[in-house]
């Protein structure tokens, strides 16, 4: 715990907006394949599709992720990964390329790059679950946010062996019989990993970003084991999988109606996109939890697509970019402020204007992802409205960045000044 | 017994309620309520730098050694809030909306997260540390009812 909450243990900021903005280049690779999907909508089992639904998973969703949780460390337990650069810099180009090979991999059916594909991501998120874990063991903080990111890794572990132990399978590596863990797979990855991660951060932005009050104890101490326990009973023989995928759902809509229990208590009034990104992220996901719970009785091919596309595009992708978008201005004023420059507001890094448009039109794409179900004709649109969202995205991100250079190019004179004698800005009112 | 970290931690949901009340009033443009309030939000906030700067970091390095750790990283981030709320009751004084909020927003998020970080961390190994120094919980006491540090 000595030593925790240094700036040397902040990450460079660089480090999340690489994995931020890696993100959002495989958020718009999702759109693209969904644009050129055609026929490839008909069944959840597609190469095309599978490409699709990595993009969004082992692309989007885990660059985030793991950007965020080496974010989120050392704010959580008084101490991040050692040698942060290097770490986030190998689990980073592991993860990427580990993505890019399984996307290629289902594309062209190449067993070489289902093999690189599980070395890959199994290479750099094994070691990083590992060395999360260790430190959150040794270190200090909360209980109950320890404990959640903790079986969060746990999860991850479990999905990433799963998921290898399949790309292995389709590369000739592994026993066939492996695919069959499918199921368990996007359990432990959505239910397991993501949710987990998610409702651990949510527990500190939620109250923080709205002024709600805090979640209730009894859910933070006994959500994160007993959706874990749920997600163990389901690997049980025996028990159906209707039934796993049931505890999943309920776990998902206890989440959400949580979160959306404590925003109705917020203090501030004022409402900005990232709260309409989150409360739309928590509607939908109840929406989705539904779905999910209703599937077994359902016939219609579309349903569990549907169900799939509203978890991770309307219910993560929202509720990440709504994060984003008030963690990246804030890391950018951060380091600013920390490095000695006049930093620009966070408004002025990201405008909530250009959020908000981009509320706007990742709604619309969700309804023409949905719609194309049905429509395949909107399949092209529908796609390039889902890439049209993750490009913005990836534009806002990269103007928080270019508004950071711009800010440290300014200061560079006063730097200098500073360091020759002259007063420091920032301790004006102190002198 | 009061601890420093229920203590503060408690002040901390204090200012909190008067934040977001003078966001709310600034949002429908009642300048003088939400002069008032930003005014109060700050009295209570310097209040709490005041007595953490003065006691309890203070006593929390002598008893550990620790002086270049947490302590250094709170220091520096108050002295980024203090400038942020001189912004703030700028902005009120001013009637500038705009401003206002665009400085309220940033303010936020960084006491939030400062906040969570001194609860999560620094204030339960304050309590660890000096938890039972009764002159030390006094100070806080007074400190946080009255919005003044006792010297």
């Amino acid at each position: 715990m000595k030593g925790g909450l240094n700036f040397e243990q902040t990450p460079p900021l660089q480090l999340p907006l690489r994995f931020f903005l890696s993100g959002s280049a495989f958020g718009i690779l999702a759109g693209l394949l969904l644009a050129v999907s055609g026929d490839a909508l008909a069944s959840r089992w597609t190469p095309q599709m599978l490409a699709l639904t990595h993009a969004f998973t082992a692309g989007f969703m885990l660059q985030v992720m793991c950007g965020a949780l080496l974010q989120v460390l050392p704010v959580a337990v008084g101490g991040g990964v050692p040698r942060p650069i290097l770490t986030g810099g190998l689990v980073h180009a592991a993860i990427t390329l580990g993505a890019a090979a399984l996307i290629g991999g289902f594309l062209s059916a190449e067993p070489t790059l289902y093999v690189l594909a599980g070395l890959l991501l199994a290479g750099g998120l094994v070691p990083m679950s590992v060395l999360g874990v260790i430190k959150l063991l040794r270190g200090g903080g909360a209980r109950d946010v320890r404990q959640g990111l903790f079986l969060a890794l746990a999860a991850l572990f479990a999905t990433v062996l799963i998921g290898a132990a399949m790309a292995w399978a389709r590369g000739g590596w592994a026993t066939l019989q492996a695919l069959s863990l499918h199921d368990l797979h996007a359990r432990w990855g959505l239910a397991g990993w993501g949710l987990l991660l998610l409702a651990g951060t949510a527990y500190q932005v939620v109250p923080m970003f709205q002024l709600t009050p805090a979640y209730p104890t009894w859910m933070r101490s006994w959500f994160a084991p007993a959706l874990f326990a749920a997600l163990l009973a389901g690997m049980i023989p025996g028990v159906p999988g209707w039934l796993a995928n049931l505890l999943a759902a309920a776990g998902t809509a206890v989440f959400a109606l949580a979160t959306l229990h404590v925003q109705r208590q917020r203090k501030r009034a004022r409402i900005d996109s990232t709260f309409r990104f989150w409360r739309t992220a928590m509607l939908i996901a109840l929406a989705a939890a539904l779905m999910v719970a209703l599937a077994p009785w359902v016939e219609l091919p579309q349903w569990e697509i549907a169900a799939g596309m509203l978890i991770m595009h309307g219910g993560f992708g929202a509720v990440m970019i709504g994060m984003l978008y008030k963690i990246v201005p804030f890391l950018v004023w951060l380091h600013l402020s920390n490095q000695g420059c006049r930093a620009p507001l966070m408004n002025q890094i990201i405008p909530e204007a250009r959020m908000s448009r981009h509320f706007k039109i990742h709604l619309l794409s969700l309804g023409a992802a949905l719609a194309c179900l049905w429509f395949g004709a909107l399949a092209p649109l529908a796609g390039l409205l889902v890439a049209g969202s993750y490009l913005m995205l990836g534009i806002n991100l990269l103007q928080a960045l270019r508004c950071y250079r711009q800010s440290l190019g300014e200061a560079q004179p006063l730097r200098r000044r500073d360091r020759e004698g002259a007063i420091n800005p920032r301790n004006r009112q102190a002198a | 017994m009061n601890t420093p970290s229920k203590l503060l931690a408690g002040h901390h949901r204090k200012c909190d309620e008067l934040f977001a009340a003078a966001e709310h009033q600034s949002q429908d443009k009642q300048w003088p309520a939400c002069r008032a309030s930003a005014q109060g939000f700050a009295e209570e906030l310097l209040a709490h730098f005041a007595v953490e700067e003065a006691s309890l970091f203070p006593a929390f390095e002598q008893a550990t050694g620790m002086t270049a750790g947490p302590t250094r990283m709170m220091r520096i981030e108050h002295e980024q809030m203090r400038e942020l709320v001189a912004e703030l009751l700028d902005a009120a004084q001013a009637e500038d909306q705009e401003r206002f909020l665009d400085v309220s927003d940033t303010l936020l998020v960084l006491m939030e997260q400062h906040n969570l970080k001194e609860e999560n961390v620094l204030y339960p190994m304050c309590d660890q540390a000096v938890g039972r120094d009764q002159a030390l919980v006094t100070q806080i006491e007074n400190a946080v009812s009255s919005g003044r540090v006792t010297q």
